[in-house]
């Protein structure tokens, strides 16, 4: 669950200084600790010195393109909201792919805006809380909960995943040996009731599957032609698995 | 891409866009916030003459975009709708400056309204 009276510690990038203002008040006024940047310079000095838990990105900054940062951000391990002003899906599927965990038109309506982020916060966990009781373990694939990582056979940290893997991950998880529909996924991981472009989930799947081949598992995400997707276990016995919030 | 027509029949300003804004922030802070989009209004067109004057088609699409981006959120729908099509290439508008300067105003005058 959503801590609704935490102050989430989120930065803004974003170039125009009059929206950066009204979106840093609106989130102020609604008790989120806020920090600016306007440019990829900027913005990636921000994510070192602030470590915020959320970023709102906007896609056209002065010295170059916000599709730059994302991957900054994700290795940062914060969930990301795209907010721009590019209206054209290839604009929103290139986001997503690259990691973004969400993506809003402009204008935006600051009280979406807000429930959105309180939809990404429920992936976050205080900095540095990862310890033993958040590995969980499915069928040889050790998951770092708190960290959205796949721990790697050796013991040692692996690949991060982004949120929006990390909610395709617990979907998968939640119903193993099941078809999960792709309407399904778009709804629950991306977010979209409808999506344009099915290649954005199979991009997600194919990157979510490359980082559990890293944990040396025995999982394997299986593509049901025309339908969607399957998590296969080495047996039908399925394990039911719940991570807490 | 809306049509100059469709265009020309919106109204300047969205009152549903103008009233979020204040509904969304204390009323003390709304006179630095209507400073800021002035500055950033002023700032960008500043830019855009300048890339105007230079024949600089990629900056001029570039700042009309950021000028869409600034106005749809503050609800100069029209202003906005005329940036979009700059930003997407179209032709500019020989009195588009000027229609962003009325725009910027009336925006203005909308958020300081109490």
């Amino acid at each position: 669950m959503v801590d609704q009276s935490r102050k989430y510690r989120i930065l803004i990038v974003e170039d125009s200084a009059a929206l950066r203002q009204l979106i840093a008040s609106y989130l102020r006024t609604n008790g989120m600790q806020v920090d600016l940047a306007w440019s990829l310079q900027g913005a990636r000095r921000a994510l070192k010195i602030f470590k915020p838990e959320l970023v709102i990105l906007d896609l056209g900054l002065e010295d170059g393109d916000g599709y730059d940062l994302i991957a900054d951000i994700t290795a940062a391990g914060a969930p990301c909201i795209v907010i721009s002003a590019r209206e054209r899906p290839i604009d929103r599927i290139l986001s997503l792919e690259l990691g973004a965990d969400d993506y809003m038109t402009k204008p935006i309506e600051l009280r979406e805006l807000l429930l959105r982020l309180r939809r990404l916060a429920r992936l976050i966990t205080p900095n540095g809380s990862g310890n033993a009781s958040n590995i969980v373990e499915f069928h040889n694939v050790k998951l770092d909960i708190a960290n959205r990582e796949v721990v790697r056979a050796n013991g040692q940290p692996g690949n991060r995943l982004t949120a929006a893997e990390f909610r395709l991950l617990r979907l998968f998880l939640e119903t193993p040996g099941e078809v999960i529909a792709r309407a399904t996924i778009a709804k629950k991981v991306l977010n979209k009731s409808w999506i344009e472009n099915s290649r954005a989930i199979d991009v997600l799947v194919s990157k979510l599957r490359r980082k559990l081949e890293t944990g040396g598992g025995e999982l394997t995400l299986r593509n049901v032609r025309g339908t969607g997707y399957m998590l296969e276990t080495p047996n039908k016995a399925s394990q039911q698995f719940a991570p807490s919030e | 891409m809306m049509t100059l027509s469709a265009i020309a029949d919106l109204a300047v300003i969205d009152d549903v866009a103008i009233t979020e804004i204040k509904n969304a922030l204390p009323p003390e802070m709304m006179d630095e916030l209507c400073a800021t989009f002035c500055r950033d209004c002023d700032q960008a067109l500043g830019e855009f003459d300048g890339a105007v004057l230079a024949h600089d088609m990629l900056l001029i699409r570039k700042i009309a975009h950021r000028l869409k981006g600034i106005f749809a959120q503050f609800g100069a729908q029209q202003a906005a709708a005329y940036a979009a099509r700059i930003a997407e290439g179209e032709d500019i508008n020989p009195d588009f400056t000027q229609m962003c300067t009325r725009a910027k105003e009336a925006v203005h005058q909308a958020l300081r309204q109490s």
